[in-house]
């Protein structure tokens, strides 16, 4: 059958014979084969092959003959492609037509014989004379009597000269287009001739006018007219189609209904090629799905079944076959075409080949199950020594006559009818042709092609339809490892997409192939999931492969839930596969399945559990609950549960433990080594768990044991954050909270921080009031045990700048803060090193800590160096072994931190002042105001004495007590600086650091917010710009005070000097200006008056240059005094000279009184100088009974004056 | 005559799957509303490649099988109707006019207070209306 298709799928070539002058025909065939249309060549080498282009003789047609026994004779068309010219060339040699009598009589003859050959038939006869050489004469009677011979008119006979190539061409192209012509001449009165008949009705059955209108249709192929031969065909075809209509295909031999479905393939190829070649994809296709679905019903009697099957597969395929070749070679793909009114419309799908080629795996699907059907069939009734005939040797068995029969048996006779086989003979042949029929195999690489091109469409569900399929195919021909591991790649999308039915019935085949292969881990693993799976109802397992795998409904599901649990507890054995062991657990083959957060199983077995609380002591019990759900349809019972933990020693198993909470009442507290789990409910239970880590306390899993030698572990997840399962999203789930408590529900986890054990001890971190900058601060850190005894413990120390900066203010930069640490931790040297400058080292951190017994305690001083104000958070942790029974495994620790303040201290500050009444003219000052007579900083007059005035504020909350102010010269030899006043000349001699030794009080307490000052001499000995004059250091210590031992925190402090070390301050003095004044002013007045007694008043000006200076003066008047002396003068001073301006006063008035104010004008630095209002005062006293001259010093005189 | 009807939801899931005909075989509905999705897919992706009919729920006529044709319908919430018939040629205007009864009735089992959306579809009141939508296929609509 395949080879006549072949036949079929190429048109027709037209066939021409040659026959004389052999030596030509190759040139002649390959020209002619070149030729447009091409001619394909008969070479006939001698005029003796003649016979063999003889037809038989025809018959005429009666209308009173009997229906033919076949539609289409086998051999029709090969005979017109091979055998049946169309036209005959007779090729003569020159020499033997125009040579001698004997040759011409020779001619003759062969053209007699050619005559005879083609008698009563329509062949075209072309005589050609073969000129080899340019010589010779043509003799023209010789000519016509040979045209006459072989009756050929003019045009037929042409000369054939070959011995020039140019000439040799154009006789080719004469003799091909004379030849081409004939040709279709020939076909088309072929053609005409057949068609006659059919019009002329000469004849009664419908079989001949399916036979007419095919050859119609080949002739006009064989001529090209294509249009012509697509109408034949149909007409053919519709009429093949009445024939069948007439008798009932299921009453007709298995034969008969063959015969009409090969002639019927055969002409709806021919139909569906020429459609596809001309271009019309969508009319070939409604051409095919009116084929398909009107002949699938065809399907003859029942023991047929398989061929029909068979024969509708490859329709499907030949026709996928034939639209890929179209569609390969075509420029642009085909639309679907829905312009055609009243026809249905044609889907891209039907466009596609793959949709060919997939429904023809499926009916080979089909072919295969009528086949083994019928298989049995004839087997049961079979005698076991037939012979099948058919498969004889060749000499007895005869092609068949008509298309579609069967092979005749030659030896039954001569005629058709006796030779073709009878039925049963037939069916055996077929039966025992198709057991060799490989049916999956073919299915299979059907459903792979049909597979590869659906993917080129990117339908991926089709694929994964194509994938079951053969999946299911390999099942049927016995390849389980394929069929698992094509089915296991289908699973995944239906599981996702949540198509329930599809994925149970990859799963029902997939367990069956774990069976048979006898996987028993496989086999569990496919049963629980299609068991768990939320089936509402019953499905079927595969609609293509047939009941290889039995239906799946709930009577099923109860079976085979039942069958996999005693399997897993050892109780029964499954059945593997033809002639091998059945499949048994043991301890050499045991099953564990596992259950993490993705895996489909987890329908199965889903555990969800929630510590009560957060977090838990070490040692301490703690309550777990969990809630355990399955989908298995019975109720499934465990022997022992085992519930694994991170720390191993809190894991639990009900074989050795208990559950303390169970919400099904009725298991009575002694058999609870099982675990009984009702579908679709949530089983909680609760067990108590005691940590023995400190760190993190995590629930793992849960294995339950099936028996000795299955368990399923099955990873739990947090209550609280548990997350659906991702499969089934779509079907009615279990709407019930696993647990009743909403809040644990919610919130529970399956993990539980497990703390170290409550430490018995208390720390305690006392310091006074906030630190001072620059001082040791000592803390005093004091562990005192509150009900441990402390075996061994370190204690470590540490700080951190705080989050608030001095004023209360939360920092802004913090990591530039971080950079340069505000403070140091430090600790008093052993006592061994009083040489060194400091008393403290830095401290290391940790501190050991002794034994402390119960209800004792230990204290230890820690001191805080600041080195700018700024608070910190002192911290000291604590760790330790108690040395009590039972708590000694622990180590304990404890946790305090304390946040410290600290303040800066003094606030020094210093300024420079001229002597009283004695001001210098220094010129760097003349823009300044001097008014005030306060020489700024900067400018001091060269070798003459400064007053420096240091002030100290204590800015702190606390007193200070001051030890030393002094100021270190950067140079004596530029500028001289004493310590002036007789404030501090008696603490001068003494050395602090022997105040310490001696225990004295020593200093002066500066109360918070009071102000101390301290005057210097500062006498600059060279003129410069820049002059330092070196730097203030200022001793103090933090006054302790005997009164301030009420404030508790001192009172844990021992209050001994050593506590508190001094500290010195340095602040470098600002650089000053030094000039040598040219002039010198100095007021010269008794430091007070007796009403009514004169005195004199100086002003002395003395000049320090070295030129004469002219300096001019006035006197303003006051009311308190009167005097004598010029009102106002210019004098001229001499170089190094001093001028005095003295006046004679008589007080007027008693208190304070301004004297008179003396202007003094340099006239060579236009600069005037007036003291200031404050320097030229004087207090009079009144007489008579104020006696000056009594006291020694003013105070005294005022203290008297006040007394009396 | 319609042999089965099913709602797919947005994730292509089943929501609902009815065959009406006495076999009991519904696997092949299974598959063939599966692989119809393929079909839909193709469809939406390109008539919005070719911009037209973005607002066209009918998606026609999906594709044959070698029994059945399968007709498609997809709502703007994602939600594919798929129907599958044994008419070789079924009108165009009964199939739509059918689409939208069954869309009318989804619409009203979706808008049921207990219906949990992305569920299946287990009203009974929704199975006995498309029952009813079914039966009337191809007779005229009702005035």
């Amino acid at each position: 059958m395949v080879e006549d298709m072949e036949e079929l799928r190429t048109p027709p070539v037209p066939l021409v014979a040659l026959v004389g002058c052999p030596e030509y025909h190759g040139a002649i065939s390959l020209y002619l084969h070149r030729e447009q249309p091409p001619l394909n060549t008969l070479a006939l080498p001698d005029f003796a092959k003649l016979p063999i282009l003889g037809g038989k003789d025809k018959k005429p047609i009666d209308a009173r003959m009997p229906p033919p026994l076949g539609i289409l004779k086998h051999d029709w068309l090969t005979k017109h492609r091979t055998r049946m010219p169309a036209v005959l060339a007779v090729l003569l040699d020159r020499d033997h037509v125009y040579g001698d009598p004997t040759q011409w009589l020779q001619v003759c003859t062969h053209l007699d014989n050619v005559k005879l050959v083609l008698r009563g038939r329509n062949v075209k006869l072309v005589v050609a004379i073969v000129q080899p050489t340019s010589q010779g004469e043509i003799n023209e009677e010789r000519l016509a009597a040979l045209r006459k011979r072989a009756e050929v008119d003019a045009k037929c006979c042409i000369v054939f000269i070959t011995h020039e190539p140019s000439e040799l061409r154009r006789s080719l192209a004469r003799l091909g287009s004379i030849m081409g012509e004939l040709a279709t001449i020939f076909y088309r009165e072929e053609g005409r001739r057949v068609k006659l008949r059919v019009e002329k009705k000469s004849y009664s059955s419908l079989e001949l006018s399916v036979r007419y209108n095919f050859k119609i249709a080949v002739y006009a192929e064989f001529r090209r007219d294509w249009v012509a031969a697509l109408k034949f065909y149909e007409t053919a075809y519709s009429l093949l189609q009445e024939v069948i209509s007439s008798t009932s295909m299921e009453l007709q031999p298995v034969q008969r209904v063959v015969e009409m479905k090969a002639v019927a393939e055969q002409l709806h190829f021919k139909i569906s090629n020429l459609l596809l070649h001309g271009g019309k994809e969508t009319e070939a296709v409604r051409w095919f799905r009116e084929h398909a679905s009107w002949y699938k019903q065809m399907m003859g009697p029942f023991e047929g079944a398989f061929l029909h099957w068979a024969w509708v597969s490859r329709q499907f395929q030949v026709f996928g076959e034939l639209l890929q070749n179209r569609l390969a070679t075509a420029s642009q793909t085909p639309t679907p075409n829905n312009a055609m009114r009243g026809q249905p419309a044609i889907s891209e799908r039907e466009l596609q080949p793959a949709y060919y080629h997939h429904v023809s795996a499926v009916y080979m699907v089909k072919r295969r199950l009528a086949f083994q059907a019928s298989l049995v069939a004839f087997e049961t009734f079979e005698e076991s020594n037939a012979v099948d005939v058919l498969a004889g040797p060749p000499e007895e068995v005869g092609p068949p006559v008509y298309v579609g029969q069967a092979p005749r048996l030659l030896k039954r006779g001569t005629d058709n009818h006796s030779q073709s086989p009878t039925e049963t003979e037939y069916m055996r042949h077929s039966i025992l042709l198709e057991k060799t029929f490989k049916h999956s195999v073919i299915a299979i690489a059907l459903f792979k092609k049909a597979h590869e091109l659906y993917q080129l469409m990117e339908a991926g569900r089709t694929c994964y339809l194509l994938l079951s399929d053969m999946g299911r195919e390999y099942f049927a021909a016995k390849d389980y490892v394929t069929a698992m591991r094509i089915l296991n790649s289908v699973v995944g999308i239906y599981r996702e997409e949540g198509w329930v039915v599809l994925l149970g019935s990859a799963l029902t085949y997939l367990r069956e192939c774990a069976r048979r292969l006898g996987l028993a881990k496989e086999f569990a693993v496919y049963g629980f999931e299609l068991l768990a799976l939320p089936l509402s109802a019953p499905i079927s397992h595969g609609y293509v492969s047939g009941s290889e795998v039995d239906t799946f409904g709930n009577l099923e599901r109860t079976q085979i839930h039942q069958e996999l649990v005693e399997f897993l507890l050892g109780a029964r054995n499954i059945p593997s596969q033809e002639g091998e062991s059945a499949m048994t657990l043991s301890s050499a083959l045991p099953v564990h399945l596992e259950i993490d957060l993705l895996s489909p199983l987890r329908t199965v077995l889903s555990v969800c559990v929630a510590f009560h609380s957060q977090s838990v002591r070490l040692g301490k019990v703690t309550r777990l609950t969990l809630a355990i759900l399955t989908n298995l349809p019975s109720p499934v019972v465990f022997d022992e549960v085992e519930i694994l933990f991170n720390q191993s020693s809190c894991n639990f198993s009900t074989l050795k433990n208990n559950f303390v909470e169970d919400d099904h009442e009725d298991l009575g507290s002694g058999s609870m080594s099982s675990l009984e789990l009702q579908p679709r409910k949530w089983k909680r239970v609760s067990i108590d768990v005691i940590a023995e880590e400190s760190g993190k306390l995590e629930c793992l899993a849960v294995v339950a044991h099936f028996g000795p030698h299955a368990t399923i572990r099955c990873q739990v997840e947090s209550m609280g954050s548990r997350e659906e399962i991702p499969f089934w999203k779509s079907e009615p789930g279990i709407d019930a909270s696993p647990l009743a408590d909403p809040m644990l529900a919610s919130l529970g986890q399956k993990v539980i921080q497990v703390e170290e054990p409550e430490a018995l001890v208390d720390i305690s971190l006392e310091a006074p009031s906030p630190g001072l900058v620059g001082e040791a601060f000592p803390v005093c850190i004091t562990i005192s045990s509150a009900g441990h005894s402390i075996q061994a413990g370190d204690l470590e120390v540490y700080f951190a700048p705080s989050g608030k900066s001095e004023g209360g203010e939360l920092s802004t930069s913090p990591t530039t803060e971080s950079e340069v640490s505000p403070a140091e931790l430090l600790v008093r040297h052993s006592g061994d090193n009083p040489q060194s400058k400091d008393n403290f080292e830095l401290f290391a951190g940790l501190v050991e800590v002794p034994e402390i017994s119960t209800g004792d305690s230990w204290s230890t001083v820690i001191y805080v160096r600041w080195l700018e104000p700024k608070a910190i958070i002192l911290m000291a942790t604590f760790v330790y072994h108690a040395s009590e029974e039972g708590a000694s495994k622990y180590q304990y620790r404890l946790h305090k931190s304390k946040e410290f303040d600290c303040v800066e201290t003094l606030a020094i500050e210093h300024h420079y002042m001229p002597p009283f009444r004695r001001d210098a003219l220094l010129l760097g000052n003349l823009d300044a105001d001097t008014t005030g007579g306060q020489v700024p900083a900067a400018t001091l007059a060269l070798k003459e004495s400064t007053i420096l005035v240091v002030t100290l504020k204590n800015k702190s909350p606390v007193p200070v007590r001051l030890f030393k102010i002094e100021v270190t010269e950067e140079d004596r030899s530029r500028c001289v600086v004493h310590k002036s006043g007789a404030v501090l000349k008696e603490e001068e001699s003494i050395e602090p650091s022997n105040d310490f030794t001696e225990g004295a009080a020593v200093g002066i307490v500066v109360a918070p917010e009071e102000i101390f000052t301290q005057l210097f001499w500062v006498y600059p000995l060279v003129p410069s710009n820049s002059l330092s004059v070196g730097t203030i250091s200022v001793l103090w210590q933090r006054a302790m005070s005997s009164d301030s031992n009420a404030n508790a925190s001192e009172a844990t402090i021992p209050n001994d000097k050593k506590a508190v070390d001094s500290v010195n301050n340095q602040v470098p003095l600002a650089t000053i200006m030094v000039e040598s004044p040219p002039l010198v002013i100095t007021l010269d007045c008794p430091p007070h008056a007796v009403l009514g007694e004169a005195f004199t008043m100086t002003t002395k000006v003395q000049n320090m240059t070295n030129t004469l200076q002219e300096v001019s003066f006035s006197v303003v008047d006051t009311a308190g005094f009167i005097f004598s002396g010029a009102h106002s003068d210019t004098v001229s001073i001499l170089p190094r000279g001093t001028h005095f301006l003295s006046y004679n006063l008589v007080p007027l008035a008693s208190g304070i009184q301004q004297l008179p104010r003396v202007k003094i004008n340099s006239a060579w630095y236009s600069a005037s100088f007036q003291p200031s209002p404050l320097s030229t005062q004087i207090f009079v006293f009144p007489y008579p009974r104020f006696d000056p001259a009594r006291y020694s010093s003013i105070d005294e005189a005022f203290g008297s004056l006040a007394i009396s | 005559m319609i042999v089965c009807v099913a709602v797919v939801g947005h994730n292509n899931n089943p929501l609902y799957l009815q065959s009406f005909i006495d076999d009991d075989n519904t696997l092949k509905f299974h598959y063939i509303v599966h692989c119809s999705l393929d079909v839909i897919e193709e469809k939406v992706s390109n008539s919005k490649r070719a911009g037209v009919n973005l607002n066209e729920t009918f998606l026609g006529l999906l594709y044959p099988t070698e029994d059945y044709k399968v007709y498609g319908y997809m709502s703007n919430t994602k939600i594919k109707f798929v129907l599958v018939t044994t008419d070789q040629d079924s009108r165009d205007a009964d199939v739509r006019n059918f689409f939208r009864r069954l869309h009318a009735a989804y619409v009203d089992a979706a808008s049921n207070p207990f219906h949990v959306p992305g569920k299946k579809i287990t009203s009974a009141v929704f199975a006995e209306r498309v029952g009813n939508i079914v039966k009337s296929f191809g007779a005229p609509a009702p005035a």
